[in-house]
This record gives C-alpha cells, sequence and structure tokens, in this order.
C-alpha cells in the first residue's frame, strides 16, 4: 500500500530499537504487555483443557455481540490515533488533537459497553469467584480495561504536548491495546 | 538520522475499512449468534482472520512496515506463537 510522508527517527542511538518509530521504551513496553497477555491467554487455553463443559456453558451467558462491536469501537478508536500521527507529521495541530479527542471519545464508548457487560453479569450474580472461566473474564478483561484507561491519559498527554515522537509513542500505546483486544476477543467470547 | 516513511491518508482508511471487514469475518467465523461448538475448520478459520488484523494492526497502524531490523516479522511471529499455541490447545481439547 502507498506510503506518503516521511519523518525523522530518534536522534539517540539505541541500537537495534532505533528502527522502530517512537520513543524506543514504548516498544519494550509493547513487548512485554503482549508476553503478559500471551501468557494470560495461553493459560486460559490449559484451564479449558481440564474443565470444556464448564468453560462452554459459562461462555454463553457472555454477550458475543457486544464483544464485537466493541473490536469495532476500539479497531476505530486505533484509526483516529493513526490519523493524529498523520496529522501531526505535517505540523496541524488542531486536527492532530481533534483526531486524538475522537480516539479517546471512542476509547470511552468501549468502557461504557465493557461497564454494561460487567453490570449485566453482576446482576446475574455471575463473579471472578463462580468458576474458572470467569476468573479469566474478569482477569483479562479488566486487565485490558484498566491499559484502554491508561491510554486515555496517554492520549490526553500527547494531545497536550503534542511534539512527533510523543504523539507517535503515545498512540503506539493506544494500538498495542487495540492489538491485545484483537486476540481476546475470539478467545474469550468466540471459541467453543 | 533514520527516516520513518508513515503509511499515507488513503492507506490508513484502507487498512481501517479491511480491520472492519475481517472483525465482520471473524464474527462470522465465531458464529456469534449461535451457541453450538464452532469447530476446530473454524477455529483455524477465525485465528487466521485475528491474526490478519494483528499484522495490519503492526504493520501500518504501529508502522512496523518501515521499521528496519527484522522487527515487523519480531512481533508477527510473537502473535503467530501465541495463536498457534491457543489453537493447538483448542485442538486438543476439541
Amino acid at each position: 500500500m502507498a506510503t506518503e510522508t516521511e519523518q525523522d527517527g530518534p536522534q539517540e542511538d539505541w541500537g537495534p530499537l532505533s528502527g522502530l518509530s517512537g520513543n524506543p521504551i514504548m516498544w519494550v513496553l509493547i513487548a512485554s504487555e503482549l508476553v503478559v497477555f500471551g501468557a494470560i491467554f495461553i493459560s486460559f487455553g490449559f484451564a479449558r483443557l481440564s474443565e470444556p463443559q464448564v468453560f462452554a456453558e459459562a461462555q454463553d451467558h457472555l454477550n458475543r455481540l457486544a464483544g464485537a462491536i466493541n473490536t469495532m469501537v476500539l479497531l476505530t478508536s486505533g484509526l483516529f490515533a493513526a490519523l493524529a500521527v498523520h496529522f501531526q507529521s505535517r505540523d496541524d495541530t488542531l486536527k492532530t488533537r481533534l483526531a486524538i479527542a475522537a480516539a479517546i471519545a471512542l476509547g470511552a464508548v468501549f468502557l461504557g459497553v465493557k461497564f454494561v457487560e460487567y453490570a449485566d453479569k453482576f446482576e446475574q450474580g455471575i463473579s471472578t469467584e463462580t468458576n474458572t472461566f470467569f476468573m479469566f473474564y474478569y482477569l483479562a478483561t479488566a486487565f485490558h480495561a484498566m491499559h484502554v484507561v491508561f491510554g486515555m491519559v496517554l492520549l490526553v498527554i500527547v494531545g497536550w504536548k503534542n511534539s512527533f515522537e510523543n504523539v507517535v509513542t503515545g498512540t503506539a500505546f493506544w494500538h498495542m491495546v487495540d492489538l491485545i483486544w484483537v486476540i481476546l476477543f475470539p478467545l474469550i467470547y468466540l471459541m467453543r | 538520522m533514520k527516516t520513518h516513511t508513515l503509511p499515507s491518508l488513503k492507506t490508513l482508511i484502507v487498512v481501517w475499512g479491511l480491520l472492519m471487514l475481517a472483525t465482520i469475518g471473524t464474527m462470522f467465523a465465531g458464529k456469534v449468534s449461535d451457541v453450538t461448538s464452532v469447530g476446530p475448520l473454524w477455529m483455524g478459520l477465525l485465528l487466521v482472520v485475528t491474526y490478519i488484523k494483528a499484522t495490519l494492526i503492526l504493520g501500518y497502524y504501529l508502522d512496523l512496515k518501515s521499521a528496519t531490523g527484522g522487527w515487523n516479522k519480531g512481533f508477527n511471529t510473537l502473535v503467530a506463537i501465541i495463536l498457534i499455541a491457543i489453537y493447538g490447545l483448542y485442538f486438543f481439547g476439541a
């Protein structure tokens, strides 16, 4: 696919990490988060092996459509985050901030849908102690939701202090949050 | 000083469209409105679509396509390992 805009990379020499866009420390964090969530996902797979019936019955309590809608919401917020980098590369601060605001707003929509899902589960008396499936469900989704909240705070900061490197670095975290959800959704909501 | 080539506006929007289509594909393969088991074949398809979505996010939104030093392949491989492990565990439990 076509590429268009060129930007200067980091000026410091970070060795192999210099080949990445944004602050290299963010990439260390992204790789670490992928490994941590990967370990949670694989543990979920192992737990499912020992209690397949419990997992199948418990998963039917989830709102799969809400999970799918939230996937679209988060991916669209990812588009706005990517657009923010595009606009910042052209020094268009207004459009950059608008794109970041849209990404944050969609992050809030994601959390709203998640809140409705949690409220529904609590009304049904479903908690972390209900069974192993729901222990993993709450662990993975709440941990992810905490990353969404942190990502929104980070986006506010880089929208305010909007140097090119800051915007690239802040939005990189947001895309990592997208990426984790893209794997989490089929695993927790659809695998049966 | 290194330079990074950013995806164009058109590319970003096309990638978003592909991600939306892939998500609809995920809903179809994952039988969102059904309570029956997905089955190994559909589960495999579901995870392939998930891998494609992940590579799009990594390559274009995280801009790893323009990164030097094999980072794109490295991150794609990490995602592939996670998804293969998930499928392997699903397959043995199916």
